[in-house]
């Protein structure tokens, strides 16, 4: 039991037992907060005291981080396993592209990307959002598909061949890589901070009911369509802002890849190897995801078989991942959702 | 292309589909399994066919005998390792796990069998066709595609009957009814399941032998096959056998409408046919009231 | 070391940034990768060696090696005065255009490559041309259609502009139709061309242009339609062919495709006189997987060992160099050896003819401005159809039943456009 000194405690009645007090934050909490202030501070000082060689890589990794707290808020929240989030990749990075087309600035039109595949996924969520479990998984990824054959078949954009970002050529290359690089790192941590704000708020504790059981949940007053249908179109605003971001980062886009279900498959990984429905798990799981990528991809498809396994023996037998293998038994809670009970006197 | 021929092919391509689909619906209407690697295991069949008739220098056909049983024994074990502790943990494990499986089958392909486009040699049966004179006007149809129509309506057919009026159907739709029940009377459900399995991959691993014959195939192809499978399935309804058949059947008849417009959007036309459903009648046109009433 | 400290007139662009751009200018100067010191040139190489695309790659690691064994490569080369080692650093696309671009990046900003060299269809070099145009690096691409490199890249295609940094040689829609016209004369045909391409950047650029190539010639042109790759039913597509009563067949699709549709056209009764074929059978591979359906398709050949060709490496003859790789992979030879062999020698003189091998402008000009001859013919830069575009001649071939060690050979049966290499064998009709 967590026994903090932070605010939010609540004198909780009188049992028989003793008093006791319903804490949510922590001390550690405090300790985690300053410090991801810290680290955040620090990373955004990169591209002036390491340069364009530790840019590169970071930027995959904040996009990893990223799509895997923005996998995380259906799956682990709302208990939406979508199949379909390259579509929204996908989505962000042509939005991109028109919008450069038309001579914005590509930098200043990535929060317009992401708020164009924000709006795409509204509609989409009243056909999708009638399944759930694999339907829904599958119905998604259909999405996707009938988005990148959307995209071959328009002339305008590239066909299959795909397109070069218009617009950079006006950057010096160093400055260029500088803004991608802070564009990503905001997008993982406007990511993270905004699915552990949404987590703490009403609204979490309505998906996390959604997710353990739709019927008890509505039963109880939740508004289980509209809780499913926030986190479905959120995850896809900030799925588009990824596509952007990577688009930015690459400077050429193609359906074939950008629309592949190869994205799901990492963002399915990483979620549930760290740890499904918590804020740590998925930022764990997109670290362990990004170094098994660096150090194995040599290794070509038996990369992926492993990593194919794992997910298959995690979800079996250590269902809540990594993160919550390690730090549910010892009461460790970084960036804490839930209420924890403890006694005070 | 005239219309006739058109129709005429949609519904012989659509057996296929329907093929694709039936292991599919079975697993999702009688064990509410929706196996993401169903695509997958389809073309493990074409792969394990391809590498058996290389190997024992016999004809595609004729290695059918070892493959069918191979595949319903992978099926077994599947379910038995895999499937069966996936529909106890929770909503999400199955596809997690059935997700995983999927990205695992294609990956070993890869290394195993490298990722170049293969194709099934079916013989003289793949390059004859017969021509039919309908309406007036002269069609070509391939054998090959008649024959797996053919097929489809066997399998289909066969899993009809194995499920309306054996003593093992009576098993499968009591323990698909009502699972507890079941269990209390004595059903023992571990081996009703596992043959479910079983059966699924072995018309999955036939879908993938068809495929092989008529187009190629290469590790990444399960994906689009389970895409389309699954298509038909909603289409024609969750869990009914027959409305599977029409749900495919439908899905080639939009394919070569479209192809008859402009061949550019055939793809995209079952796509969107399959999102229209979804919107106007998500439970599909043909919905199992009870799954394969005798 | 610190890098270039940034001008403040690109500062300026960035305003749209307010923050992000006053942050910087108030810190100062962003850090580069960092030049490397030392007297070493880095070549990067980029292609598909592994995924579907493959086949095209199947011989670079050969020809790499081969180059390094060169007296050219191995003394190193000699730019103003002093003599440079070289290292060429070879990187693997996986067939997938954005791995394509992470590995032209990792070149770049990791191996610090002096010049990128790309082989081989639209989706490998053009996103690495595109890299190297950005980050202002030297980039020769080949085995891509001209067109389809130059005018996809274009920010508005009708209003091209030449690039600075990026060179390519190869051949376009023109010649195409220049090798595939003489062969189609020799058969007595209706006239009629079934021509069958995807929705790609290679088949929307035969599409443009080949309708008025085959006019001109008076031959009738019937489209099969803007499929999309992947397509497994080809039925509707072979039907109109054969409702259009089409004998001659031409067309530019993925080679997975095209076996597909030749095993449809073949159970449908589609057997047109002559087929002539881009993009595939280009390669010995591509033939197994159809057998003998691929008996007399006629293709285009803008390399092989019938090419009176010498090495301005070393004086290597082209035969020579197909009969080392046929004995070291025990595999049949294939066209872009010679192309990817050429990438090098292009790199060899345009560095032999600047001052420093880090003047990156000089570099890019000097290759804009090359004319030489080797192992692939005369390279002319400065001639093309636009600027840093050299145009090869291909000649017309048929894949014939081979003398015992390969089951088929390519055999050159017109020589129209390229008349050096000689003929032989007769055209013999497809299905007659």
């Amino acid at each position: 039991m967590t026994a903090g000194t932070g605010g939010g405690a609540v004198t909780a009645g009188t049992a028989a037992e003793g008093r006791f007090a319903v804490r949510r934050w922590s001390r550690t909490a405090s300790v985690a907060a300053a410090g991801s202030v810290v680290a955040v501070a620090a990373l955004a000082g990169v591209p002036y005291y390491a340069g364009t060689s530790a840019e590169q890589p970071l930027v995959t990794l904040f996009c990893l981080v990223a799509l895997a707290s923005l996998w995380n808020l259906m799956a682990g929240f709302a208990g939406l396993t979508s199949f379909g989030q390259q579509a929204y990749l996908g989505a962000g990075a042509y939005a991109l592209y028109a919008a450069a087309s038309m001579g914005l600035d590509p930098f200043a039109a990535i929060p317009l990307a992401a708020a164009a595949a924000g709006v795409l996924s509204l509609p989409v969520s009243f056909a999708v959002l009638r399944l759930s479990g694999g339907h829904f998984a599958v119905a998604t990824w259909v999405l996707a598909e009938i988005l990148r054959l959307a995209v071959t078949l328009a002339p305008s954009a590239g066909g299959n061949t795909g397109v070069s970002l218009p617009g950079v050529s006006g950057y010096d290359a160093l400055l260029r890589q500088a803004l991608t690089y802070w564009w990503a790192l905001a997008v993982a941590v406007c990511s993270v901070a905004g699915v552990y704000a949404l987590a703490r708020s009403r609204f979490g504790l309505d998906a996390r009911a959604v997710h353990s059981d739709p019927v008890a949940a509505a039963s109880a007053g939740v508004a289980v369509g509209r809780t499913r249908r926030w986190a479905y179109c959120l995850s896809a605003f900030g799925t588009g802002a990824v596509g952007a971001v990577l688009f930015a980062n690459t400077l050429y886009t193609q359906p074939g890849s950008v629309f592949g279900v190869q994205h799901s498959v990492a963002m399915m990984f990483m979620v549930v190897i760290g740890g499904i429905g918590t804020i740590e798990g998925p930022i764990l799981g997109a670290l362990v995801f990004f170094a098994l990528q660096q150090a194995l991809s040599g290794y070509g498809p038996w990369y992926l078989v492993l990593l194919g396994a794992a997910g298959i023996a995690i979800t079996l037998f250590a269902p809540r991942g990594l993160w919550g293998s390690l730090a549910a038994p010892r009461g460790w809670s970084l960036f804490p959702i839930g209420h924890h009970i403890s006694g005070t006197s | 292309m005239n219309w006739v021929g058109a129709v005429v092919q949609g519904v012989l391509v659509g057996g296929w589909y329907a093929l694709a689909a039936c292991g599919l619906s079975l697993t999702f209407g009688i064990m509410r399994l929706v196996n993401i690697a169903h695509g997958d295991l389809a073309v493990c069949g074409a792969y394990l066919t391809l590498v058996l008739s290389s190997a024992l220098g016999l004809p595609v056909g004729y290695t059918l005998p070892l493959v069918l049983p191979i595949a319903f024994a992978i099926g077994v074990a599947l379910h038995l390792l895999l499937f069966g502790r996936a529909l106890r943990g929770g909503p999400l494990a199955p596809v997690l796990v059935t997700f995983g499986l999927s990205v695992m089958i294609e990956n070993l392909l890869v290394a195993g069998l490298s990722a170049d486009p293969r194709s099934l040699d079916a013989g003289r049966l793949a390059l004859a066709g017969v021509r039919v004179t309908a309406f007036g006007s002269v069609i070509t149809l391939s054998w090959l595609r008649i024959a797996g129509f053919l097929t489809a309506l066997a399998v289909l057919g066969g899993l009809h009957l194995l499920l309306a009026r054996t003593s093992f159907g009576r098993l499968v739709r009591a323990t698909s009814d009502d699972l507890d029940t079941a269990r209390l009377v004595g059903v023992r459900v571990r081996p009703v399941f596992a043959t479910v399995a079983g059966i699924a991959v072995a018309t999955a691993a036939l879908a993938g032998v068809f495929l092989g014959m008529t187009a190629t195939f290469d590790p990444y192809a399960g994906g689009l096959s389970l895409i389309f499978a699954f298509e038909a399935v909603v289409i024609g309804g969750l869990g009914s056998l027959w409305g599977t058949l029409l749900g495919g059947v439908t899905i080639g008849l939009v394919q070569q409408l479209a192809a008859q417009w402009d061949v550019q959007y055939t793809v995209l036309a079952v796509h969107l046919l399959f999102f229209a459903v979804l919107a106007v009648r998500p439970q599909g046109f043909f919905p199992a009231s009870e799954p394969e009433a005798a | 070391m610190n890098g270039p400290s940034l001008p403040r007139r690109t500062l300026l662009k960035g305003v749209g940034l307010g923050a992000l751009a006053a942050g910087t200018a108030a810190c100062g100067s962003i850090k580069g990768s960092g030049d490397k010191a030392g007297d070493k040139i880095v070549i990067g190489f980029v292609s598909p060696q592994t995924g579907p695309l493959a086949g095209f790659a199947s011989g670079d690691r050969f020809v790499v090696d081969r180059v390094r064994g060169t007296a050219a490569y191995t003394g190193g080369f000699a730019v103003g005065g002093k003599t440079y080692d070289v290292e060429i650093v070879v990187k693997d696309t996986q067939s997938d255009p954005s791995r394509a671009s992470q590995v032209a990046r990792e070149l770049i900003l990791r191996d610090h490559a002096d010049i990128i060299l790309t082989s081989s269809t639209p989706e490998t070099t053009n996103p690495v041309a595109t890299v190297c145009e950005a980050q202002g690096i030297p980039c020769v691409s080949t085995v891509v259609p001209w067109e389809a490199w130059y005018f996809s890249r274009q920010a508005d295609p009708k209003n091209p502009k030449p690039f600075t940094y990026t060179t390519m040689f190869f051949f376009g829609v023109d010649q195409f139709g220049g090798c595939f016209v003489p062969m189609w004369e020799r058969v007595s045909t209706n006239k009629t061309v079934a021509g069958m391409f995807p929705n790609d950047a290679d088949g929307n650029a035969f599409r443009d242009a080949y309708p008025a190539i085959l006019k001109k010639s008076g031959y009738k042109w019937v489209d099969g339609g803007a499929y999309t790759d992947g397509t497994t039913a080809f039925s509707s597509m072979i039907s109109k062919f054969k409702s259009e009563e089409c004998e001659i067949f031409t067309n530019a699709p993925l080679p997975p495709d095209f076996n597909t549709m030749w095993r449809q056209a073949a159970q449908q009764g589609f057997r047109p006189k002559l087929a002539t074929v881009a993009k595939v059978l280009l390669f010995p591979a591509d033939t197994v997987a159809l057998g003998p359906l691929v008996k007399n398709i006629a293709t285009d050949s803008w390399w092989g060992p019938y090419m009176p060709n010498t090495s301005s490496l070393d004086g290597e003859s082209a035969k020579q160099l197909a009969e080392a790789y046929q004995s070291a992979s025990g595999k049949q030879w294939l066209q872009t050896l010679g192309s990817v062999y050429s990438l090098f020698e292009i790199a060899q003189k345009a560095f032999t003819s600047v001052d420093t091998p880090r003047d990156r402008r000089a570099v890019a000009t000097a290759l804009q401005k090359l004319n030489y001859s080797g192992i692939s013919g005369v390279l002319d830069f400065t001639r093309g159809p636009v600027p840093g575009v050299a145009i090869q001649q291909p000649v017309g071939v048929q894949w014939k039943e081979g003398d015992g060690r390969f089951p088929y050979e390519m055999v050159v049966v017109d020589n129209s456009l390229n008349p050096a290499v000689k003929i032989g064998a007769d055209l013999t009709p497809t299905n007659p």
